[in-house]
């Protein structure tokens, strides 16, 4: 008897178990369906191209393609001080004839130019002056149309970009390169630009960063605090730049901060300066401008958390015999530390990205990365050292990340 | 009761409040508070009560008037600097610090060692009986758990008042009556002064040694609970403390220290003659329902009445009559349930009577 009742109870509670996990099943199948218009958009938008141009950072396939076989050929040569074998030199004749029927070349050139100046040239050249047919081994050739063609250097660097994976970008993206023994040295000190350029990021966005904290952590408080209606006016004087586009707001601060400009005039008028100040095309423009459109992130971060703290524990804590000021810091301020860590996150990692702001009011030395990889984009074509960079912003941001969370716990917030 | 002492603790004379310049929320309140004594401030919503304990804290400023603790005025005595232990509705314990930092606070802003605070911080522990929650969060407490805590943290630094506004509020039925008894355990053992605000009247009743009732930003009678109950001073009182039969009508004469009420025509009471009831004027009873009998040859110098039953409620200890009488319904009488006798039943008329002596007539208040 008891034997069967015990068995029944147990099964009782396995019906139970599985009929709560069927339950859980359909409930998570529910809330994958409503997500999945979302993933196909994101993942053909945003998460294909991102990953492709990241993937650009460490693929080198121009050269590959343009000449496939002297690719082939270069991957068994030892390299200098010896040349490769002749057959090598046939086949990069024979490989250039047929590229430059494709306009080929020339791409394979521009990826060439990014190890050295002057190599787009030489493949040009080397492709205009091949003859047809010849009867002399192109060993012999080659090096007539061009000397560097008898120079191992030269051969060594095709051999690095014929190969389809190259550590290259991801080197020079940091200031570093290969040289021809495969250590990894510090490029000259003139060409050295990126490295400054990723500690000018994070300074210029530590400051814009710091500098809205203290503007507008006391806005957040009085937005909290303030009756609704007031409150509820006030913010739209805080939304109002939130709606309007970035480039008319920096645009504005183009015509206000010019040396005859609304600021300056009113500076000059109050007698605080004799001389127009220079506010534009300094690190003084970079930071007004992005503090101004990055503002609104923090303050509503904060004041998002704020709403949620009630002024009574303020006044407990001053019934309780601390000042108000002490009272403000030991019991407010704490509480208010997921906001404080939200706007922060928000500000840094947005302007870690700035790129119109700092490229319209910011001079020659206030460059910030993003700057530099759209040059790269857009100017130079160099869409492997582009994703390179971007590999290491992107490294950069998810640190920033993991650092604020550790400290201030992002994920603890609640918007709202 | 309590022994009168030689000196009041806390004064308020004529203070008055007001937050537009135009309407008091408190107006001409003067009291006085015995030093260990238990006073509770009792009223409906929006009546001054709780603008009263904020004068008292300091986080309103009276407009006019003077508030004295301990023979010191403290209209100018910043909040953080009054020595009042505070208990809020909600609790407002800190939640980003342990139980124990929250208990230790009023003692670490005031630059108390280090030790010495753990020490005080256990003691208040036990003193609450929960001397294993202080490394938890607050939130990580039952609500009862948290008054204690919200109790021990204004204790801690040994106040020489205690302001409480409406701790209990929060709490389901039982839990708020045993918070009670714990409250009055602690006010005991203490000897502190306490001033505690609620709406709640039989909490009033059973704590306080004497209740302030708010009405409209004015006290309209202070004074232990028995008299309360059993004396109020106007109509207001009768019928906001406890349950009232408030028949009105009209006051025909005044014999000795009794008035007559006529309710309606051709049926007059007899009762105590409360403060300014004079003939001519409306007055209003004040009768218990408990004190109203059914057995009318037993009562000498009553008031009787017929009436008939239009509801019976059980209520498991007593039973709960609705009656119409002298041509008003709503009129209520409890008797107690005693299990072998059979209550009356609905629909039939009755005879009900109450002594002279267990009613009062009381001005109508307001007039």
């Amino acid at each position: 008897m008891e034997r069967i009742s015990l068995g029944r109870a147990k099964n009782r509670v396995d019906d139970l178990q599985a009929g709560y996990r069927a339950t859980r099943r359909r409930e998570a199948w529910r809330a994958f369906l409503l997500v999945v218009p979302l993933l196909v958009f994101l993942a053909a938008t945003f998460i294909y191209p991102i990953g492709k141009l990241l993937l650009l950072s460490v693929r080198s396939d121009e050269v590959a393609d343009a000449i496939p076989r002297t690719a082939a050929a270069l991957a068994d040569w030892v390299g200098p001080p010896t040349l490769p074998s002749p057959q090598t030199f046939d086949l990069l004749a024979a490989d250039l004839r047929r590229a430059s029927d494709q306009g080929a070349v020339a791409v394979a050139g521009r990826r060439l130019n990014n190890y050295e100046a002057g190599f787009r040239t030489l493949l040009l050249k080397t492709a205009r002056q091949l003859p047809a047919t010849s009867d002399r081994p192109y060993s012999e050739v080659l090096p007539e149309i061009d000397k560097r063609w008898g120079e191992p250097e030269t051969w060594r660097l095709l051999k690095r970009a014929a190969s389809r994976d190259t550590p290259d970008f991801l080197l020079r993206a940091i200031d570093r390169e290969m040289t021809s023994d495969g250590s990894v040295v510090p490029v000259q000190r003139s060409q050295s630009v990126y490295l400054d350029a990723f500690a000018r990021t994070f300074s210029i966005s530590a400051c814009v960063t710091l500098i809205s904290l203290v503007l507008g952590y006391p806005v957040a408080y009085l937005l909290a605090t303030l009756p609704a209606r007031q409150s509820n006016l006030l913010m739209i004087f805080v939304i109002v730049p939130f709606w309007t586009s970035l480039l008319v707001r920096t645009t504005a601060w183009y015509v206000l901060l010019q040396p005859n400009g609304v600021v300056n005039s009113l500076l000059i008028k109050l007698g605080l300066t004799g001389a127009p100040v220079a506010l534009m095309f300094n690190r003084t423009g970079v930071l007004i401008g992005m503090t101004h459109v990055l503002l609104p992130f923090m303050i509503l971060s904060n004041y998002a958390v704020m709403r949620g703290v009630s002024p009574l524990y303020q006044r407990a804590a001053v019934s309780l015999g601390a000042h108000p000021v002490v009272a403000f810091v030991r019991v407010y301020v704490p509480q208010t530390l997921p906001g404080i860590g939200a706007g922060t996150f928000l500000v840094f990692v947005l302007a870690l990205g700035y790129y119109i702001t700092p490229a319209l009011l910011g001079g020659a030395s206030d460059e910030m990365i993003s700057q530099l990889i759209a040059l790269q984009m857009d100017q130079q074509l160099n869409w492997g050292l582009a994703g390179a960079l971007s590999v290491y912003l992107v490294l950069f941001t998810l640190a920033a990340y993991f650092a604020f969370n550790r400290f201030v716990g992002i994920d603890r917030l609640r918007l709202g | 009761m309590l022994a009168p002492a030689s000196e009041p603790f806390v004064v308020f004379s004529n203070i008055d409040k007001t937050f537009d310049g135009r309407t008091y929320v408190a107006s001409n309140l003067s009291f006085e508070v015995e030093k260990g004594e238990f006073l509770s401030l009792l009223g409906p919503s929006g009546s001054g009560k709780t603008t009263t304990l904020m004068l008292l804290a300091g986080f309103e400023a009276p407009s006019s008037g003077t508030i004295l603790l301990g023979k010191r005025r403290l209209n100018d005595v910043p909040p953080h600097r009054r020595d009042i232990g505070m208990v809020f509705q909600n609790y407002a314990l800190f939640p980003h610090m342990t139980v124990a930092e929250n208990i230790a606070f009023p003692l670490s802003v005031r630059g108390m060692a280090r030790a010495e605070q753990k020490q005080l911080v256990e003691r208040s522990l036990d003193m609450i009986e929960l001397p294993q929650v202080g490394d938890r969060r607050p939130s990580q407490l039952s609500g009862g758990q948290q008054q204690r805590v919200a109790l021990a943290r204004a204790l801690v630094f040994e106040p020489r008042l205690v302001l409480m506004d409406e701790p209990l509020g929060a709490l389901d039925k039982n839990l708020r009556e045993t918070m009670q008894y714990e409250i009055k355990r602690l006010h005991h053992r203490l000897g502190v002064t306490v001033i505690y605000v609620t709406h709640d009247q039989s909490e009033a009743l059973t704590m306080s040694d004497r209740v302030a009732v708010f009405h409209s930003g004015r006290i309209e009678q202070i004074a232990s609970p028995k008299q309360l109950y059993e004396d109020p001073a106007n109509a207001f009182v009768a019928n906001f403390v406890g349950e009232n039969n408030g028949l009105t009508g009209e006051v025909t004469a005044i014999e000795g220290d009794y008035a007559v009420l006529s309710v309606a025509p051709g049926i007059a009471v007899r009762g105590r003659a409360g403060a300014g009831v004079a003939p001519g004027h409306a007055a209003v009873l004040a009768l218990r329902p408990e004190n109203i009998s059914f057995d009318k040859k037993a009562l000498a110098a009553a008031n009787h009445l017929s009436g008939s039953i239009d509801e019976i409620i059980y209520c498991g200890d007593r039973w709960r009559l609705h009656l119409t009488v002298a041509g008003h319904n709503g009129f209520i009488v409890k008797i107690p349930n005693r299990t072998a006798t059979a209550p009356p039943e609905a629909g039939e008329p009755v005879e009900i009577s109450w002594t002279f002596d267990d009613c009062k007539i009381v001005a109508d208040g307001r007039g």
